[in-house]
Formats: structure tokens, sequence, C-alpha cells
């Protein structure tokens, strides 16, 4: 039971995880936009929203992985491997002496 | 049929995909467009010294971490970037004015027997912003040519600097130079080309010369006139010229703060002379018609006395003497 209730937790921090993304790169697309507008219409020199559009790029490109593929548990899950191989370690060594 | 979280998924997907495309392609254009990859190419130099962390694009400091940092090759390559940008701009047309306004750097003048205007430009500056937001501007009324320098950089940030080589046609019959901080030098000139020439912290010089007006506040002036009208400031500097064939109807003013006045001229001048300083001496070689003589003061006629010259200076000295 308790499983099933770990099971129902982590998909729905999954499908929020995703949602959120959408929603973040909705709002990343629509605020460069209106960044390139106000750079092009005031300045036309230096395209400084580029600079906005890389560095808050990439926070949400984070944001995509950690929905899409490590699913938000990219650090959990390697932490919970490693405690695993611990124990297995530990396990050995109980076993021979 | 599949739901709507499999729409939500394939949307997710491909926004993931959109964001790490608009992530290289703004590193991309970024890089690009480094005013100092733009001007030295592509490389991994240029690469790692465009992002090298900096405080308006200072290249000394540039320079200063690259030696921290035991860069040897990248030092080399920010010395190179000390190199100008040299450019010129071409004007044909029967003009017989041409006015060259600068603020920073040298302006030379010289007259050839084509019958075009050829400005030459050299651009300097600390950072290659500097150089790229140095423009100059080339334009032409009916008579008179205009060159001036511009800048898309305002204020203390306003770094660069342009020396001007400007050949003119010696068919010109009026020159007009101006800069702030640099020399303005005139050669090959002809006896008929009026000039207007000034400077705060160069010095003048012109080889030749109709109406003359200089002007300079710590830099000297050097003529050699044979006009009508004569004007020569200075503050700090040296006045030293030569007057020849002055033609009358015109006057012939000159003085200075502190520096001396040394004129040379032909034993024809017919002037009004007064000589007249507070505290430096003053002679004259000329056999003249003295009205007044005093230790800092002299007034009188050489010949007829038909041209008024009038040199002032404050504490600097004044001499006369024939060539």
């Amino acid at each position: 039971m308790e499983q099933k209730e770990q099971k129902y937790e982590m998909a729905k921090k999954i499908a929020k995880n995703k949602v959120s993304f959408i929603r973040h790169f909705i709002a990343y697309v629509v605020v460069l936009i209106v960044l390139a507008i106000i750079n092009n219409i005031f300045s036309r020199g230096r395209q400084w929203w580029l600079y906005v559009a890389l560095l808050w790029g990439i926070f949400v490109f984070i944001n995509f992985l950690n929905a899409y593929i490590f699913k938000g548990g990219g650090l959990k899950r390697l932490e919970e491997d490693l405690v695993q191989k611990e124990l297995e370690k530990l396990g050995k060594e109980d076993h021979e002496k | 049929m599949k739901n709507k979280g499999y729409y939500v998924n394939l949307l997710g997907i491909i926004f993931g995909i959109i964001s790490f495309l608009i992530i290289l392609l703004s590193l991309t254009f970024i890089i690009r467009n480094r005013a100092y990859i733009r001007h030295r190419g592509f490389s991994i130099n240029t690469l790692i010294l465009t992002f090298l962390p900096n405080r308006q694009e200072n290249l000394l400091s540039r320079m200063r971490l690259v030696r921290i940092r035991g860069l040897k090759r990248i030092e080399r390559e920010l010395e190179r970037s000390f190199e100008k940008i040299e450019g010129e701009e071409t004007v044909i047309g029967q003009y017989k004015n041409i006015t060259i306004k600068n603020v920073a750097g040298h302006i030379r003048i010289s007259t050839w027997d084509e019958d075009y205007f050829l400005i030459k430009y050299i651009k300097t500056g600390p950072t290659f912003a500097n150089i790229e937001a140095l423009e100059v501007e080339v334009q032409t009324d009916k008579n008179s040519v205009y060159v001036r320098r511009n800048t898309r950089i305002k204020g203390l940030k306003n770094l660069g600097s342009i020396s001007f080589e400007v050949f003119v046609p010696d068919t010109v019959v009026r020159i007009s130079a101006e800069s702030v901080s640099g020399d303005i030098e005139l050669e090959g000139m002809q006896r008929s080309i009026s000039q207007n020439l000034k400077t705060v912290s160069g010095r003048i010089e012109t080889d030749n010369s109709a109406d003359l007006t200089t002007k300079s506040t710590s830099g000297s002036i050097t003529f050699q006139f044979s006009g009508k009208n004569l004007t020569a400031k200075t503050v700090s500097g040296r006045i030293g010229g030569t007057l020849t064939d002055v033609i009358p109807g015109g006057s012939l003013d000159l003085g200075s703060v502190s520096g001396p006045i040394h004129l040379y001229t032909d034993k024809k001048l017919n002037a009004a002379v007064s000589l007249k300083s507070i505290s430096g001496s003053v002679s004259c070689e000329h056999p003249m018609t003295v009205s007044i003589k005093k230790k800092n003061q002299l007034e009188g006629k050489i010949g007829d006395g038909i041209i008024p010259l009038e040199v002032k200076t404050t504490s600097g000295s004044i001499k006369i003497q024939i060539l």
C-alpha cells in the first residue's frame, strides 16, 4: 500500500515537473520576444536580449532535463544506487567475517 | 487514440529541443558578434580572449590577467590588438574650402597636383569597442568639404583617437582644421590658401599661408605668412613665424601669456609696430621711428607704417628680427 502511495507521489511529481517545464518554456519565449522587440526599438546596436536568452535558456533546459530525462529523480536515484552499492559492500564484508 | 498525456510529453520534448537550440544560437550569435572576434577572426585564442572577465573591455586589465595566467600566445595576440584601423575617403569635385574637425589625434594636410581630395585616417584606441565606435563623416556642400570625427561612445568612455592625413588640390582657397588634443601640420601650402587652425594641446605648423588665424592653448605655433590678416594666439606655447610680402590693408595680431613670440620679417615691412609685454623683454631689429620705448614696451613705425602689427605677451619675450 505504502509502495503504491510512493509511486503515486512520484508520478504526481513527474507530471508536475512536466507541466511546470511547459509553463516555464512558454514564459521564456514570451519574455524573450518582448525583450527582443524592446532591444531593437530603443537600442539597435547591441543585442543584449541574447544574453538573457542564453542564461535563462540554460535554466529552462535544466528544467527540461529534470522533467523529461531524469524525471525528477536524477540525483535522488543516483543517491539510492550508491546506498544500495554501499549496503552490498557491507553485506559482503559481514559475510567474509 | 492517444490521450492528452502523450501530447503533453511530445510538446515538452519539442520545447526542450527548442530551448537547446535557442541556447546554441544565442551563444553562436554572441561569440560571432564580439568586437574582438569580428576583427581578428574566429580562433581558439580569440574565443578565450572574448570571454576573459574584464571591466569595460579594458585591454590593459585583460593583459594583466593574461600575464598572471601565463598565456603567452594570448598575450602576444592582445599586444597586436593595439594596432590601428586605417581607412580613406575620396572626394571628387571643384571644392574651394575644406574643414576638418577632430577631437583627439593629429591632422596633417598637404596640397597635391591631383584634382580630388584624399582623406586618409588611422583610428586607434585602447579597446576594439573604442576603435569601432569612431566614425569619420565626410560631407560636402556647394563649395566645401567637411570632415568630422564622430563617435557612438559618449563621455569618459570615449577613448579612441583618429589621425588624419589629408591631401587637397592646390586650387583650394581656404583650409580650416580643429582638434582638441593633437597637432595640426600643413605642408606644401600655396601662398593663396587662407587658413584657420585651432587646437588646445597640440602644436600648429604651416609652411605657407595667406590670411591666417591660429589658436592654441598649450602648443607652439609656427608659420610662414604672406597674406593680409594674421591672428596667432597661444597661452603657454611659443609663437615663431616668418612674415614675407605682407599685403597692406589688414592687420597682424599676435599674443601669448607665457610663451615667447619670435618673428622674422623681410626688410620691406611697412608696419606700425606695437610690442607690449608685462614682464618679458621686447626687441625689434628693424630701423624704426620710435614713439614709445619702455622696458617692456616698444611702439613705432617701420617704413611707412601702413600695416598694424600688434604683439602682446604677459611673461613671454617678444623679438622681431630681419630675415
